[in-house]
């Protein structure tokens, strides 16, 4: 991408090209363009040069992040629309976009849907909106200290997760095929998330216990970072529902308690309040399924908990045990993932198939 | 007399392959679809072999019950257990090993590569 050839050769050869060329520097501005796309009815120049979509395309190329060329139809004004490549500049890091083929009508900027993938998009967000956010988190350290942001600094971490959540949700609720091929032993996951969120519960008053299974539990077949995800939304909710719950200085127990039920492990969660309800007593327990419990849950944390159950082949369960008490169960199946639907039967059959002659000719010569 | 093999697959056509594969062999074969199930026969049984799948449902994968089979005193020197796993990358290998296998056989597994390796675990 760095490589310089000599520039006016090369620029010369761009302004005799009849299809519109422009590149782009790192900051997305445009820094040539040739005749033809100085005279295109669309204005390219105008309508690209410093676009939010372009820029965040440029530095993601830039930074390799979006594979060269790609291909992409750009909405320009009037109703033109030009469908095009970028690809590497003839300098330094520069993105060089050519024009094949031009329209009106109507048309969105940025990439072809059928080239615009979801880790695109992800990478996008993650570039449109990181640089604010460490800008932010600079400012802060900045500030005198004991000048009372701790409240800003909190809200630039809520921030922070948000953005955590919002890309997580995406990956979930995307189209492109999951590994759901981790093992997991759910209990040693959980005991990491408790001890990464030790001094936050501490802070708060509240105890995270963990009560052990009695039996050895199978592990979950699925996807970490995913499950990761859901676990740390179920104690985070537990925290902030504990707390919000009880506003005395009294200490808290959120407890979690893991079962092995047939073929399925259970994780239950439950904010246990003040009144110390008592633990593991089937207590009238009254679950329901969300969107029932959607106030117990951040907006945001519901659906991406919700759908990562789901992809786990699983089910989640809200409820309420008492004025004091929500409880979160969560079912997951152990064994391989998605048992009955993968091909794998066949694949297998099909490779005993074709050495069938093999084992058949192995079994006449032991006899012989 | 012949030894025991023990095969342990929650899939019955997998099963039912290895069954085939394995009947002319000299072995007597026994079959099990869960953990929990493969562990208390490869006790009364003490087969020269088990064939194991890892992604079993249930009280126990298929590490766990080479980890409960190879931590058996009785069990450990005398079965060998074979992996049989979709799950063929490097950690998966190396976390079969860290269980105690003796082999690691990668679905779809040919029956040729089966009773190679059975013949050289358990030679007749």
């Amino acid at each position: 991408m760095a490589v310089n050839f000599h520039q006016p050769s090369v620029y010369a050869l761009f302004d005799a090209m009849p299809a519109p060329l422009l590149t782009f520097a790192v900051s997305g501005l445009v820094t040539y363009a040739n005749p033809a796309a100085k005279q295109h009815p669309g204005r390219p120049v105008e309508t690209m040069s410093g676009n939010p979509v372009i820029k965040s395309l440029v530095a993601a190329a830039t930074l390799g992040k979006v594979k060269l060329p790609y291909t992409a139809k750009i909405e320009l004004a009037d109703g033109h629309r030009i469908e095009g490549s970028f690809m590497s500049g003839p300098a330094g890091l520069d993105i060089a976009f050519v024009g094949m083929a031009d329209t009106i009508g109507a048309a969105s900027i940025g990439p072809s849907p059928g080239h615009m993938k979801l880790q695109h998009i992800m990478e996008l967000l993650r570039d449109e909106l990181t640089p604010p956010m460490n800008l932010l988190q600079r400012q802060l350290q900045t500030l005198p200290s004991g000048s009372g942001h701790t409240g800003v600094e909190l809200a630039v971490q809520a921030l922070g997760q948000r953005l955590m959540r919002l890309t997580d949700l995406i990956e979930v609720f995307g189209n492109e095929v999951l590994d759901l091929n981790d093992r997991i032993e759910p209990v040693a996951l959980m005991r990491e998330l408790c001890k990464e969120l030790s001094d936050r519960a501490d802070k708060m008053g509240v105890r995270l216990e963990i009560i052990e299974p009695k039996q050895t539990l199978p592990p979950i077949y699925g996807n970490r970072k995913l499950l990761t995800r859901a676990f740390h939304e179920c104690l985070e909710n537990a925290l902030i529902h504990s707390r919000k719950e009880i506003s005395t200085g009294q200490q808290l127990a959120v407890e979690i308690r893991f079962t092995l039920s047939g073929e399925h492990v259970l994780l239950s969660v439950r904010n246990r309040g003040v009144s110390q309800v008592k633990v593991g007593g089937q207590d009238g327990l009254r679950l329901f399924v969300a969107p029932g419990g959607a106030e117990a849950v951040p907006r945001l944390g519901l659906p991406v908990l919700q759908r990562i159950v789901s992809l786990h082949g699983g089910q989640l369960r809200l409820g309420s045990v008492d004025e004091d008490t929500v409880q979160v169960l969560m079912e997951f199946p152990t064994g391989a993932p998605m048992r009955g639907q993968s091909n794998l039967d066949i694949t297998q059959a099909q490779r005993y198939a074709k050495d069938l002659a093999a084992l058949m000719s192995r079994r006449k010569k032991e006899k012989v | 007399m012949k030894r025991n093999a023990l095969i342990v697959d929650d899939q019955p056509d997998i099963r039912k392959l290895i069954l085939m594969t394995m009947e002319s062999e000299d072995f007597q074969l026994h079959e099990a679809d869960n953990g929990v199930d493969a562990l208390r026969l490869a006790q009364n049984l003490r087969p020269a072999v088990v064939l194991l799948d890892v992604m079993m449902p249930g009280g126990l994968d298929g590490y766990q019950v080479c980890e409960k089979i190879k931590s058996d005193e009785v069990l450990k020197s005398n079965t060998k257990v074979i992996l049989l796993t979709a799950r063929g990358q490097r950690t998966d290998v190396e976390r079969g090993q860290a269980a105690g296998c003796d082999a690691y056989l990668v679905k779809p597994f040919s029956p040729i590569e089966l009773l190679d390796t059975v013949d050289r675990l358990v030679p007749r």
